[in-house]
């Protein structure tokens, strides 16, 4: 069965909190390499994995992957914020 | 990986491990067959010598040997493409071997020789490696 691709913030977060590919890969134990291939979408974390990055970022999963191209995260923040209300 | 190479210098570089190799085995049994004076197996050194320099060069300093041999510290994405990798080297390993054995016995030679034994145990252990450096593109 094909993998779905898997659409992510990891850059944006990452460079947000002004960490290195090396700092955040060592936070969530894998190769800087890696940290590499999951910005620019070219492979799909384990579930495992995304929970890691997720808590790297105290963020919910669902605010860091989507199985559909993601809208800037204000308009993202917007929508939450509009449901909430 | 130790040393990042560009995929096309890692592609160009195992051409020129596995002509190396088959220029080894070829040579040999040309010379064999012709029966030969030894003075002429010298030949077989030019070969070797590109034989070992690329090994070197293109498993060795790139790391690609020990990540597919002893590297325990491999994340879950290394991993996977080592699998894949391995995978990918025995499906061609197995044919490989089927496809010496059809000839052999088509021309029927018999058994092959100690350097057709030896150039087979070492695609064995290099493919899986060659696998993975044509494959992946190391980049950051």
């Amino acid at each position: 069965m094909k993998q779905r691709k898997l659409y992510n913030r990891i850059n944006l977060l990452r460079q947000e909190r002004k960490l290195s590919r090396k700092e955040l890969a060592e936070k969530i134990g894998v190769n800087f390499q890696t940290v590499g291939y999951l910005e620019r979408e070219e492979y799909n974390p384990s579930l495992d994995l995304a929970f890691r990055i997720s808590g790297c970022f105290g963020l919910p999963i669902e605010l860091i992957f989507s199985t559909k191209p993601q809208p800037p995260l204000s308009e993202e923040l917007m929508r939450w914020r509009n449901k909430e209300e | 990986m130790k040393k990042q190479m560009k995929r096309v210098t890692v592609r160009i570089m195992l051409a020129v491990n596995y002509l190396s190799l088959f220029s080894v085995v070829g040579l040999f049994h040309g010379l064999n067959n012709a029966e030969a004076s030894p003075y002429f197996y010298l030949w077989e050194l030019l070969p070797i010598a590109l034989l070992i320099w690329s090994f070197v060069i293109v498993f060795w300093k790139s790391g690609m040997w020990n990540m597919v041999h002893y590297d325990k510290k491999l994340d879950e994405r290394e991993n996977a493409q080592v699998l894949e990798a391995l995978r990918l080297a025995y499906g061609i390993f197995s044919i490989l071997v089927l496809f010496v054995i059809y000839v052999a016995a088509v021309i029927d030679r018999g058994p092959i020789t100690v350097i057709g034994a030896a150039g087979l145990l070492y695609l064995a252990h290099t493919l899986p490696a060659a696998a993975l450096g044509w494959k992946v593109d190391q980049k950051n």
